[in-house]
């Protein structure tokens, strides 16, 4: 595997705010890679370096192996599908994919190849006339998408492209994305504050917090394996306990005691030693909650279910341990526990997440 | 007007003050003129009431034609330095200046109004005079042997023309500039255009209907011009309007001046119909209006 | 809807410049205020419907009351007191103030630059002037235009103080209807320090090495009386052919010109950027005391000469007080005061004594009468003014 795109120390301020903070981050061709983080977390920022429409203070950009650091957005073979678009509003659909090849310079004949390839490709044949104000959101999404690809790009980046959308909508346009990427093999670089898009689409994610990357891993690795409080957080996880680490218990099963008092097995303790403190973490669904436990867990409390929200296809509950400790569990909406009734709750010690500081 | 008036009743038509005004400020000026243009000079200056098309046929001879030429020309020339001028001084308050200063350049645009046209022509003179500012210290420093002929030429015309109609023209390029997204510009460059490349076929494209704007804010006034072209020009090389103003005040040929005006009117209106038309089609694709 | 306001506003822009030049023969001021009234209540209307929606009677009522108001509140000056339509910088500093107290009586009045502004206010009938100071032809017009008052020789005894030449002149026989205030001529003024020699003739104008150094007036009579003095004929001819002839000479001439120039050409004098302009001898006078290098020609060939009058209009509200006004500015004393404010030439032959000796033995003020032996009056041509018309705009169109 080939690097497509390299950052190395990568940091850009703003009037003394650091934006990012020295990256390090190498995408492989062909790879699906989501930027992945809160609003201000300098994804953006990040991305619009790769594309060149800002110059990092430190650090160099790399594509293809070469150093594109100071080159201007027109001199690098990367494009951008941009938040909102951005389709000229005076050109048509057909004048906004030739766009890029018109400044090539490419004959005639060719641009209208391209573009025709590229409408195929969005499935907006007979469109071409249109413009960009006559366009549905979709629409819009998919012709900026062939905008960009017309040109051939090494490097596709997406700010936010679904944002604009509506729920169902995006949802269509993330599987469709996805496949469009398999098909060309190109590298995509996707920016996105949403966890679930990011899951869906991603080969691997990339999750940044303050300038800085998180975390870096396969879209089931971030999920089921966060390295940091801040990426288990962002990506769903809302049980935490501060814990010290007390020693090791049978079958090779860590001993944690959290502060409220309660002790906690898990199966590893990270880079934890005895009597280091770390933020332990658990899923909702990974909790189980009365009689969806069919046998005894490593960790299994007594408590109180005191609030029950019911979503649809789900059910989460929040649970109140002896220690004054509230669990959250999330399970297939199914008749079960009511509010204010007596329940045993518990998790594996497989399930439990140590996780670093961010 | 629209299908909407021509089958509404004179009730709707004496009731809508819109239609008012544009009866009392607009049509019924250009009725009066039109009527009086078909008649004919009094032997003593009034208007005797005998119709015919002389007027016109005055108004088309070689002598006038070289004057609607020069006008023409004059005015689509200041026209053109207006906007060469204007729009980067326009690019630059809308988009490159810090947003504290803005209103302030806008207003710099704008203070030479303060000051009565006439007394700001009358600045130029005492500049640009042979005897003048200018002469006196090229001749002074020795950069010339002889002072220049600043004053009383087209040039010196042309340059006061520029002068008078420059904020007319920078206001509209201003108020098309501040709506454009910056990021078509960057879209743009990401797909390969050379920020030159970009601003031809986006800046330019996008902010059309400010140049339409302000194209026809410098033009037409420009074509009308007798102040400029009498002062600067020393009325050697007269505009069109020169001579309506001659015609009314002078010669006292109000019918010969009224069928000058009216054509006058009707080229501009011509134009006017014209630059909203395109104008018009071009808000269509942005969906913008100034 | 901006976008309609917008080329609403700039339809009215146009409007307003065309009407610049409509004005002068057709709009009475009072229509213009009563126009203006109703301009600004429909304009704003017209905004406030657009912004809230006003019931259309409320508008429909407001433009009749805007109308009713307007028509009645067309001024109506009824004082006693006297008003007087006049050329800017035609009076002293004590001529209204001696005059006011002399007869406890108010004085307003208007200026003017052309002598079609008074003919414009006249025929629109509206104004209440008591006495206007016309040019001599413009005499000749209103006269013709029935817009004169015939005077009360009578109560004008100072008339007599008027040296007889400059009475009974053909615009006004019999002097029925005017008496002349101040006269002029139109030569030429020079610098003697730039044009050696001795001047007393239009040629000079004519001479390529002053090329860029000479103006004439911006003013088709004046520019044809200097052609047509130099070539021989009369200043009022009505033959094509001498036309023609001038137009040639005129033609010749424009390239050495400098400018056309009837407002400041007595200061381009003095500044020096000018060394010959055509022009009125008052303005030259004026220079003439500032620079003693600045000399006045009236050619031999001849030129115009030109009277402004005393006349009182037809519906003038005050003819009484109008009379008293006129035989008042004859009197010796304050004709002196006019020619020491004024710099003009006086007609009163009783006041010269009074009159300060530079200004007696300016040769542009008092000329010695032999030279004014071939001055013309300017007549109104008729139906010849196309022919002279058509010949500038070829002068000025090439």
């Amino acid at each position: 595997m080939t690097a497509s795109v390299e950052l190395a120390g990568v940091s850009k301020r703003y009037q003394d705010q650091l934006i990012t903070d020295s990256i390090d981050l190498v995408v492989a061709k062909g790879e699906f890679l989501t930027l992945l983080g809160p609003s201000g977390c300098g994804k953006t920022t990040t991305l619009r370096m790769i594309g060149g429409f800002e110059v990092p203070d430190e650090g160099t950009v790399r594509i293809n192996g070469e150093d594109v650091t100071s080159l201007a957005p027109y001199q690098r073979r990367v494009n951008t599908v941009f938040q909102h678009y951005a389709l000229f509003p005076h050109l048509t659909v057909f004048e906004n994919i030739a766009y890029g090849l018109r400044r090539k310079g490419a004959a005639a004949e060719r641009i209208r190849e391209k573009v025709a390839r590229g409408l195929d490709l969005i499935q907006m044949r007979g469109m071409e006339k249109k413009l960009p104000a006559q366009l549905s959101g979709g629409q819009k999404q998919r012709v900026a998408m062939a905008r960009a690809l017309a040109c051939d790009p090494e490097v596709l980046l997406l700010d936010e492209p679904m944002s604009a959308l509506d729920v169902k909508l995006r949802k269509e346009m993330q599987v469709e994305l996805k496949h469009l990427q398999r098909e060309l093999g190109l590298t995509f670089i996707f920016v996105t504050h949403d966890q679930e898009e990011a899951l869906v689409m991603s080969d691997r994610i990339a999750v940044m917090n303050r300038g800085r990357l998180e975390h870096v891993g396969s879209a089931e690795e971030v999920y089921e394996r966060p390295r940091t409080e801040f990426v288990a957080d962002f990506l769903g996880v809302k049980n935490f306990f501060r814990g010290r680490l007390e020693g090791v218990a049978g079958e090779g099963r860590h001993r944690w005691l959290t502060e409220s008092g309660l002790t906690i097995l898990s199966d590893t303790a990270g880079s934890a030693r005895p009597g280091d403190t770390r933020q332990l973490g658990v899923r909702p669904e990974k909790v189980y909650c009365g009689e969806e436990m069919s046998r005894p867990m490593s960790n299994q409390f007594a408590g109180t279910v005191d609030d029950l929200l019911y979503t649809g296809p789900t059910t989460s509950r929040r649970v109140t341990l002896a220690g004054g400790t509230a669990l959250e569990a999330l399970s297939p909406s199914r008749p079960g526990a009511l509010a204010g009734s007596e329940v045993q709750v518990g998790f594996d010690s497989k399930n439990v997440l140590v996780l670093e500081a961010s | 007007m629209s299908q909407r008036h021509s089958r509404s009743s004179w009730k709707a038509a004496l009731l809508d003050p819109a239609l008012g005004w544009l009866l009392a400020f607009f049509l019924a000026p250009i009725a009066v003129m039109l009527v009086i243009s078909f008649a004919r000079r009094g032997t003593y200056g009034g208007i005797e009431w005998v119709f015919g098309v002389g007027n016109y046929v005055r108004a088309l001879a070689p002598d006038y034609l070289t004057i609607y030429v020069r006008t023409v020309l004059m005015a689509a020339a200041t026209t053109l330095i207006c906007l060469v001028m204007a729009y980067p001084a326009a690019y630059y308050i809308a988009l490159k200046a810090d947003p504290k200063w803005r209103s302030f350049y806008l207003l710099l645009a704008v203070v030479p109004f303060w000051t009565s046209f006439l007394i700001r022509t009358y600045a130029w003179i005492l500049l640009l005079r042979t005897e003048g500012l200018i002469n006196t210290m090229l001749v002074g420093m020795g950069l010339v042997s002889e002072p220049l002929k600043l004053l009383y030429c087209d040039s010196a015309v042309l340059m006061g023309l520029v002068y008078g109609e420059l904020p007319f023209m920078i206001l509209p390029l201003y108020s098309a500039l501040s709506r454009l997204d910056t990021g078509l510009l960057e879209a743009a460059e990401d797909l390969g255009a050379s920020p030159a490349q970009a601003f031809w076929t986006v800046t330019v494209p996008l902010t059309l209907p400010g140049i339409i704007v302000g194209t026809v804010f410098v033009f037409i006034p420009s074509l009308g011009a007798f102040v400029t072209p009498d002062l600067l020009g020393g009325s050697k090389s007269i505009m069109i309007g020169n001579r309506v103003q001659d015609l009314f005040a002078s010669v006292r040929d109000q019918p010969f001046g009224a069928a000058i005006s009216f054509l006058l009117t009707l080229i501009v209106l011509t134009m006017l119909v014209g630059a909203m038309r395109v104008k018009g089609r071009t808000d269509s694709l942005h969906g913008s209006t100034i | 809807m901006r976008h309609k306001i917008l080329a609403f506003i700039l339809v009215c822009l146009v409007v307003a410049r065309r009407l610049d030049f409509a004005s002068p023969g057709l709009a009475a001021t009072i229509a213009w205020i009563v126009v203006g009234a109703f301009a600004c209540v429909v304009g704003a209307l017209v905004l406030a419907r657009i912004l809230v929606r006003v019931p259309r009677w409320v508008g429909v009522c407001l433009c009749a009351l805007v109308l009713i108001l307007g028509a009645k509140s067309v001024p109506h000056r009824q004082e006693s007191k006297l008003n007087l339509y006049i050329w800017s910088a035609y009076l002293a500093p004590d001529t209204l103030p001696e005059f006011e107290k002399r007869h406890g009586v108010k004085v307003s009045f208007d200026t003017y630059d052309s002598n079609e502004a008074i003919l414009a206010k006249l025929q629109a009938g509206n104004v209440d002037y008591d006495l206007v100071v016309p040019s001599d032809y413009m005499v000749e017009i209103l006269i013709r235009e029935n817009l004169l008052a015939e005077l009360d020789k009578g109560a004008l005894k100072n008339l007599k103080n008027i040296d007889p030449a400059f009475l009974d002149k053909p615009y006004d026989p019999g002097n029925r209807y005017s008496v002349p205030y101040f006269w002029g001529t139109t030569g030429f003024g020079y610098r003697k320090d730039k044009v050696p020699g001795v001047i007393d003739s239009w040629k000079v104008l004519w001479d390529p090495k002053y090329r860029d150094r000479i103006t004439m007036l911006d003013d088709m009579r004046e520019n044809f009386s200097a052609a047509l003095h130099s070539l021989g004929y009369s200043s009022n001819t009505t033959s094509t052919a001498e036309i023609q002839q001038a137009k040639e000479l005129l033609m010749k001439q424009k390239p050495l010109l400098k400018s056309y120039n009837s407002g400041n050409f007595h200061e381009m004098l003095l500044s020096g950027d000018a060394w010959l302009v055509q022009g009125f001898n008052g303005q030259v006078a004026k220079a003439m005391k500032e620079n003693p290098n600045i000399g006045y020609c009236l050619p031999k060939e001849g030129c115009t000469i030109s009277f402004d009058n005393l006349c009182i209009p037809r519906n003038a509200p005050h003819r009484e007080l109008a009379l008293l006004f006129m035989d008042y500015v004859m009197e010796a004393e304050v004709a002196a005061k006019l020619v020491n404010a004024c710099y003009y030439s006086t007609p009163n032959r009783e006041c010269v004594p009074q009159v300060s000796a530079h200004i007696r033995e300016n040769s542009a003020i008092f000329p010695a009468r032999e030279n004014l032996a071939h001055t013309e009056l300017i007549h109104d041509v008729g139906r010849a003014v196309e022919a002279y018309d058509a010949a500038w705009t070829e002068i000025k169109s090439r």
